[in-house]
């Protein structure tokens, strides 16, 4: 993660309300939009409902 | 990866407007490219942006026509091949050199291009080469376009263009890309929808799959209880059970096979599963199915033969009956009979027509007898007439000489009575003019006094008596008395004639009637009537009788045909009974034997009518079979269900896990992306209050608007998403306007470069360079020497390219920047080679 996202990180988990769950979902949304931008990200999280789905 | 890139050199071949290669060695310093409209300046830039990235951002958001042909290829290249060679250096001497190629395509924006990379000596190519450029450069081509190459069109896209676009860069430059895209992108929706998705899985599930097991159970225990309403015990809901019914049907059916004499199939005995005895039942089915129609077409077809024999037996005994009810038996009979009463008619006709004859001929006399009979009458009466009037012919005639005579004497009378008066006249006209006393005729002596006056006392007195006058009048009297008895007895005359013609022509005709056979009395008219009434009553008479013989003549011939139709029908009928039973018998006896032929198609029916009995029975069989057949489907089905209900549990544990996950995901999400939002508003206040200044600054150092002294980009939403709009404010931030509504070409020139300069600042990118492609538009000459002093002091840190046609701001940028530090470009023309350049 570049030192931008890394602030980034900073700067929205500190205010999720359950940080201990949610905060490793930002970290992975920020990645993936660090790496392939929105459409990436919208990719990921769909990638992550077919895991979840078991498909 | 420190320290900013620079061109260190160019080479360019068959690129837009520069077909032979064409090389541009900068150094790393800053450059000017001037000269005239269309020599191929904006080609040298647009070249790198190209070797850059392979495409440029003008054919993508420019005119539709660059995708219509290939607008990177120039035309006149002998290999029809665009190849441009960049190399970069860093400050540390950190060499790239970056090669690209193209051959010509179908449109800008088709075909691929080949990119070749070296980077301190290591040579890459493909998609490698361009990963590896793009970790170098640190710069995505809209970035590019945005903050480091200000094309001649990007003014006016950073002012009049798509705010969504412009807001987006602005997002992107302020930092907070990531940010939007978390907004915009985070498929929030689609989670909740696959979320929801699972939950109904879980609730079809456990509301539909696993109550119907249990309402399916409670389905066959009723069921059950019906079966045993209906006669089918428990000990018989059972697959043994069934297949020892499918037996007894089978042997069933095969005991009426052999009792109508045919065979439907071979049926085989099932085997104990339900699926066997299924296929089992559809083969009952469609053997007594068989079994039915054979049996009803053998009835129908003794039914209809029965029927059929009845029916010809029926009508020849009625034939037979009918032709007993006339009497004559023989249709030559009726013949004969009609010939009789044909001659009859025949008789009776020519009477009638001699009848008809002698009535038109009395018809005739009648009309001349009674006219000449009334004529005679008439004659009698007008002659009676005229006797009573004047009397007879005689009479008449004496009248007549009579009253000549009287007018002979009256003539006479008249004449003595006017020569008198003549006479007295002259002889006192005489004396009053001779005055003589001497009497002219005798000479005797005369007293003239007195004889004038006797004179004229005698005329006097004739006149006073009026004497001849009455005489005139009885003259005129018999003079019109006598025409009316010479008229009267010219008339008595003619009538006489007249009488005695038609007295003669009545004699005539009278002779006449005689002749014809008549015998005709005085009174004619009285006999020739009377005679016509009797031929009229003969007439009447022969109608009638000859009517009566047509009448008979006519019900003679329809008996005959009657007779003929029935002794025909009768042939008919025993022709085909005797064809039918192949005998030569005929009347009663042919009678006896349909009737035996009768009885045994009866026979046969009866039998056919004991098998429906059977098949009744036997389908009723079938029914049983079925229901239980049902019954053991259903039970099979429910059994599967129960097994299976584990399995559903499982998958409802499954779902519910998942379920768990996703929405855990969704809470995620939501938590993520609510925060972003809140988040963002203050993260954009904080970037944009640094960016404001820089905007400032450079916006001051170009000249700005007289009044409107400040610039500021406000956040706002439009439709939905987040946008930034320009606006510009009064010293004091208390008059604000959006400068696309109020601004000069020139003052919104100077706001784009303003927006330009201060985003250049912000991009994290590597490359320490600025593309300026004609930025002087609509500038006067104070604002040109605004922008280059301001350029000036960016060159210090940046390699700037500043391509212009404008000699005003060339010559200013000459004389303001550090001759070390720029070089400068001259374009002189073009040709189908290209630009001519010299330095």
């Amino acid at each position: 993660m570049s030192i931008f996202s890394k602030r980034l990180y900073e700067e929205l988990s500190q205010r999720l309300a359950r940080k201990d769950k949610h905060g490793e979902l930002l970290k992975l949304l920020l990645q993936w939009l660090e790496e392939g931008g929105g459409d990436a990200m919208k990719d990921g999280v769909k990638e992550m409902v077919k895991r979840i789905k078991g498909e | 990866m420190a320290g900013k890139l620079r061109i260190q050199s160019i080479s360019i071949e068959g690129f837009r407007g520069v077909n032979k290669k064409t090389s541009m060695n900068f150094a790393k310093k800053s450059a000017i490219l001037f000269g005239p409209n269309g020599v191929g300046k904006t080609s040298i830039l647009q070249a790198l942006e190209w070797c850059f990235f392979g495409g440029l951002i003008s054919a993508i958001v420019g005119p539709p026509e660059f995708k219509k042909e290939d607008a990177i290829v120039n035309s006149f290249h002998p290999q029809k091949r665009a190849t441009v060679e960049v190399v970069l250096e860093d400050e540390k001497n950190r060499r790239i050199k970056i090669t690209r190629e193209r051959k010509k395509g179908r449109s800008t924006t088709s075909g691929k291009t080949k990119l070749e990379v070296e980077i301190g000596g290591t040579q890459y190519s493909g998609e490698k080469a361009q990963t590896e450029l793009n970790k170098w450069l640190r710069t995505t081509p809209t970035e590019f376009y945005a903050s480091i190459h200000l094309h001649q069109e990007a003014v006016r896209d950073l002012l009049v263009g798509d705010p969504l676009v412009r807001s987006e860069m602005i997002d992107k430059l302020l930092g907070l890309h990531f940010v939007r895209e978390l907004i915009e992108y985070i498929p929030l929706k689609y989670v909740a929808k696959e979320a929801k998705s699972i939950e109904e899985e879980i609730e079809d599930i456990q509301t539909r799959k696993m109550q119907e097991v249990a309402i399916s159970k409670k389905r066959l225990a009723e069921l059950e209880i019906e079966m045993e309403k209906t006669g089918i015990g428990a000990t018989s809901l059972s697959v043994s059970s069934l297949m020892k019914l499918a037996e007894d049907t089978m042997v069933k059916i095969s005991d009426i096979e052999q009792k109508i004499e045919t065979k439907v199939k071979v049926l085989e005995k099932p085997q104990p599963d339900t699926k066997s005895l299924e296929k089992t039942l559809g083969e009952l089915k469609n053997s007594i199915g068989k079994l039915e129609g054979v049996w009803t077409t053998a009835y129908k077809e003794v039914v209809t033969k029965a029927s059929s024999v009845e029916s010809l037996k029926q009508d020849y005994e009625e034939a037979l009956k009918e032709i007993a009810s006339f009497k004559i038996k023989d249709p030559q009979d009726f013949v004969d009979k009609k010939s009789n009463i044909d001659a009859q008619i025949s008789a009776l006709q020519k009477e009638l027509d001699s009848k008809i004859s002698t009535r038109s001929l009395l018809q005739d006399e009648v009309t001349l007898v009674q006219r000449l009979s009334s004529n005679v009458k008439g004659l009698e009466l007008d002659i009676k007439k005229i006797e009573q009037d004047f009397g007879d012919e005689a009479k008449i005639e004496a009248s007549i000489n009579k009253l000549q005579s009287q007018i002979e004497e009256k003539r006479a009378r008249i004449k003595q009575e006017e020569a008198l008066n003549s006479i007295l006249i002259s002889g006192l006209d005489y004396l009053k003019s001779a005055l003589t006393n001497n009497c002219p005729l005798c000479k005797s002596d005369i007293e003239y006094a007195k004889v004038i006056t006797t004179l004229q006392k005698e005329i006097e007195q004739r006149e006073g008596a009026k004497l001849l006058r009455q005489i005139q009048k009885e003259l005129e009297g018999l003079t019109k008395e006598k025409p009316n008895f010479e008229n009267a007895l010219f008339n008595f005359r003619r009538l006489k004639g007249e009488l005695e013609r038609s007295r003669s022509l009545i004699e005539q005709e009278k002779e006449k009637l005689k002749e014809k056979g008549f015998k005709p009395t005085e009174d004619l008219v009285s006999y020739v009537d009377s005679e016509l009434k009797e031929i009229n009553n003969r007439i009447s008479n022969l109608d009638e009788q000859m009517r009566q013989l047509k009448a008979e003549a006519t019900e003679i011939d329809l008996r005959a045909n009657d007779l003929r139709g029935k002794i025909e029908k009768l042939s008919s009928v025993e022709k085909e009974i005797k064809k039918m039973f192949d005998t030569t018998e005929t009347g009663e006896k042919l009678v006896e034997i349909v009737n035996e032929r009768i009885g045994e198609l009866l026979g046969q029916s009866k039998t056919l009518d004991e098998m429906t009995e059977e098949l009744k029975g036997t389908k009723g069989m079938l029914e049983t079979y079925e229901k239980i057949l049902s019954f053991l489907k259903e039970k099979d089905r429910v059994d599967k269900l129960e097994e299976g209900m584990p399995i559903l549990q499982q998958r409802v544990k499954d779902l519910q896990e998942k379920y768990s996950k996703m929405k855990e995901l969704e809470a995620g999400l939501t938590d993520i992306y609510q925060v972003t939002s809140t988040a963002r508003e203050e993260m954009i206040k904080q970037a944009l209050s640094d960016l404001q200044l820089t905007i400032k600054s450079y916006y001051s150092k170009i000249l700005c608007h007289p009044y409107y002294l400040n610039l500021q980009l406000i956040p706002e939403k439009e439709r939905g998403k987040a946008i930034y709009r320009i606006r510009a404010w009064d010293k004091d931030f208390k008059q604000g306007t959006y400068v696309q509504t109020r601004f000069s070409n020139a003052q919104m020139n100077a706001v784009a470069l303003s927006l330009f300069l201060s985003m250049t600042t912000r991009l994290p990118s590597n490359l320490g360079l600025i593309l300026l492609d004609d930025p002087s538009q609509s500038m006067d000459r104070t604002h040109k020497e605004a922008l280059s002093k301001l350029l000036s002091q960016i060159l210090e840190e940046k390699q700037v390219l500043v391509a212009t046609q404008d000699t005003e701001f060339e010559q200013t940028m000459q004389r303001v920047f550090p001759k070390d530090k720029a070089l400068i470009y001259n374009f002189k023309e073009w040709s189908l080679e290209g630009p001519k350049i010299t330095q």
